[in-house]
């Protein structure tokens, strides 16, 4: 299991486009996504859980993978969370 | 006849027959499944057969980026096996039906998203809304037959309650003209297809569906948000003149954009473009764009780990520079402070951003940094007609210290062979009191001005625009703030400096007669606003209005203000 801490910096955090963005690459690894945040547990592979999330700019979350790929999993989505510029 | 308003959804003028969308209750049933395996294959095949409909929808021709986004992000959540976990329980061990078993999963969402409190998020549920009834269509095979509708009128404006965004990209754009619809807020898809589109929408309109009779003839006026019903003679006259107007001015706008910025004395006033981001760099427009007025900078320290360093900040300010294409480019350094989330500078939190460490405070105290953005900027200096210009300057220590370290990087690039254009001028943007009332020294250690008027206003009015019980006061009308404004041109003036201006004010219709009687030597304004603004440039004399402006000064309120500027004789006169 591999984790790492980072805060959202794009306009519109998970919402919207975003979260839709993040679902599909999620989706490609094997390992299960999990975003822990303040108010609680996102399934990163599920759009709907991330928008559900309420995850604004500013806040910070803990990205966690867990699985065979799980560090090729972490540095993907916690890359792409970092290159959102919406 | 009658009318009815609403709200402005997407601009325009239009006309058109009503062809109404009214949305059948949907009737869901609950019942047993006796097989739940056999119901699940039926989900899944329901599921593959609605995807394969978004999928070749997304295939057709003539579709918008926008509207091949929407219809993937549908997709994604058509996908989303999280969410349908719940209803493949209900049929696996509820042993219901699929239909009701997406309906409820559909309404424990409902539940979930009416606890955020956000107008944004909202919007996104009647996707997620969209997606289920769309899918429960498809198990119950309605077949929808709107679209056919719209086939046999040939001007067709959509009255509905809301439309899903795959009924948006059905319907046959070439005989559309307007929508109507009874919800659809701002940001909901149907509002910003329509924009895209250029197809005016008049949203908010309650009972719509009800109120117009399916087949009537329809006027819309959407900016004013109102829709004329079977309009008599008289209407219809009125009508054509205002559409006729709206177009005119339009493609006056148009063409004009396009046109040197010459008053009619033949001044020249060139009209540039702020631009913030590598897309506004990017869509630079040389054919009605005079140049970058000012390069915001920060979008290069944003969205990072940590400060980027000469060589990415060097090939960004190069691509402005190559973009402009021999044409002004001014850059500014640095502007940021603690309102903005950039965790790795550790700005300290403050209780006043707005009145603390930022801008040229921030650089002046961080050497490194701001070397390394000098020596960028510098670098990017051989390839356009680049200009550097420092923020919040409050004082003219801060100038002098600036400018020192602009010559302490000139001479760290001297010693390494590095070229740079050694005459790179150096101006300040005029947005604090403190600079206005010491405007006529700075004049003479810089060599241009540019009034940041969004700033200079807040901070002269001790008001914050975004605050509701205090935003009344953020006028750009304001007497002190012109006559700000016009200390600042007199300086400059006396010390043979140019001034431009690249705040809001530089598109103000009613200011830009002022702005031109004072001087100004370039108006830069968001790309949006070039057409506007040279048409009324083009409209302009000069020397009249040097005669005219002068006592707009003695106004005591700005409505005096306004009533003075209305009289300026600057319309455009056709002889």
């Amino acid at each position: 299991m591999k984790e790492v801490t980072l805060t959202i910096k794009n306009e519109s955090g998970l919402h919207a486009r975003p979260a839709s963005l993040l679902a599909e690459k999620a989706q490609k690894y094997n390992s299960r996504l999990t975003i822990l945040h303040s108010d609680g547990i996102v399934d990163a592979k599920s759009v709907v859980s991330i928008l559900c999330g309420g995850i604004s700019n500013g806040a910070e979350i803990k990205l966690i993978a867990d699985g065979i790929d799980e560090t090729a999993a972490l540095e993907g989505v916690a890359a792409f969370i970092l290159s959102l510029d919406e | 006849m009658f009318n009815i308003t609403g709200s402005c959804g997407s601009e325009g003028f239009t006309s058109g027959y009503a062809v109404v969308k009214k949305n059948p209750v949907p009737t869901v049933e609950k019942y047993p499944v006796a097989d739940p395996e056999a119901e699940i294959l039926r989900f899944r095949d329901a599921q593959a057969r609605y995807d394969g409909e978004l999928s070749r929808l997304c295939q057709a021709s003539g579709l918008h980026k926008a509207e091949v986004e929407i219809l993937q992000a549908y997709r994604v959540i058509l996908h989303d096996e999280v969410f349908f976990a719940q209803a493949l329980q209900l049929i696996q061990e509820d042993r219901l039906n699929a239909e009701y078993a997406i309906l409820k999963t559909q309404q424990a969402t409902e539940a979930l998203f009416k606890k955020l409190d956000d107008a944004y998020l909202q919007e996104r549920l009647t996707d997620i809304q969209n997606v289920c009834t769309a899918f429960i269509r498809t198990l119950q095979q309605v077949e929808e037959d709107f679209a056919e509708r719209i086939a046999g009128t040939d001007e067709a404006i959509i009255v509905a309650e809301d439309l899903t965004p795959e009924e948006t990209i059905k319907l046959d754009k070439k005989k559309l003209r307007g929508f109507i619809l009874e919800r659809g807020g701002v940001t909901s898809h149907v509002v910003i297809l329509a924009r895209l589109l250029g197809i005016p929408a008049v949203i908010g309109v309650r009972d719509a569906t009800s109120l117009i009779p399916p087949g009537s003839h329809l006027l819309m006026n959407a900016e004013a948000g109102k829709v004329y019903v079977s309009p008599d003679e008289r209407t219809l006259d009125t009508f054509a003149g205002q559409m006729q107007a709206a177009q005119k001015l339009k493609n006056e706008r148009d063409t004009d954009a396009k046109k040197i910025a010459l008053t009619r004395d033949g001044i020249c006033v060139p009209v540039l473009v702020n631009a913030g981001s590598m897309e506004s760099i990017t869509a630079f427009d040389p054919l009605c764009c005079d140049g970058i007025g000012l390069l915001r900078t920060e979008f290069l320290y944003m969205g990072r780990d940590g400060y980027p360093d000469e060589e990415a900040q060097f090939q960004a300010y190069k691509l402005a520079a190559e973009v402009t294409a021999g044409k002004l480019l001014i850059i500014r350094t640095l502007d940021i402070g603690s309102d903005k989330q950039l965790q790795y500078m550790q700005l300290p939190p403050e209780d006043n951003p707005a009145l603390g460490y930022r801008a040229i405070r921030v650089c002046l105290d961080r050497n490194e940094m701001f070397q390394a953005q000098l020596k960028a900027i510098l670098r990017a200096s051989v390839y356009g007609k680049v200009k550097i210009m420092f923020p919040m300057i409050t004082t003219l220590e801060e100038l002098r210290q600036a400018k020192a370290q602009l010559e302490a990087a000139k001479a760290d690039l001297d010693a390494a062979n590095i070229r740079y254009n050694p005459a790179l001028e150096v101006g300040i943007m005029i947005e604090t009191p403190a600079a206005v009332m010491l405007s006529d020294r700075l004049a003479r250690e810089c060599d241009f001005f540019s009034v940041g008027s969004n700033d200079l206003i807040q901070y002269t009015m001790a008001a914050d625009r975004t605050n509701i019980k205090v935003n009344y006061l953020y006028n750009e009308c304001n007497v002190s703030v012109l006559r700000m404004i016009h200390l600042v041109a007199q300086n400059a003036g006396n010390a043979k400096i140019p001034w431009g201006i690249c705040g809001e004010v530089a598109a103000n219709e009613l200011l830009i007669p002022l702005w031109l009687a004072w001087s100004v030597s370039e108006l830069s304004v968001s790309p949006s606003r070039i057409g506007q603004v040279k048409h009324i440039i083009h409209g302009c004399s000069v020397e009249a209005l040097r005669q005219q402006a002068d006592d707009v000064l003695s106004c005591a309120t700005s409505a005096e203000v306004k009533e003075r500027l209305a009289g300026l004789p600057w319309k455009k006169e056709y002889i």
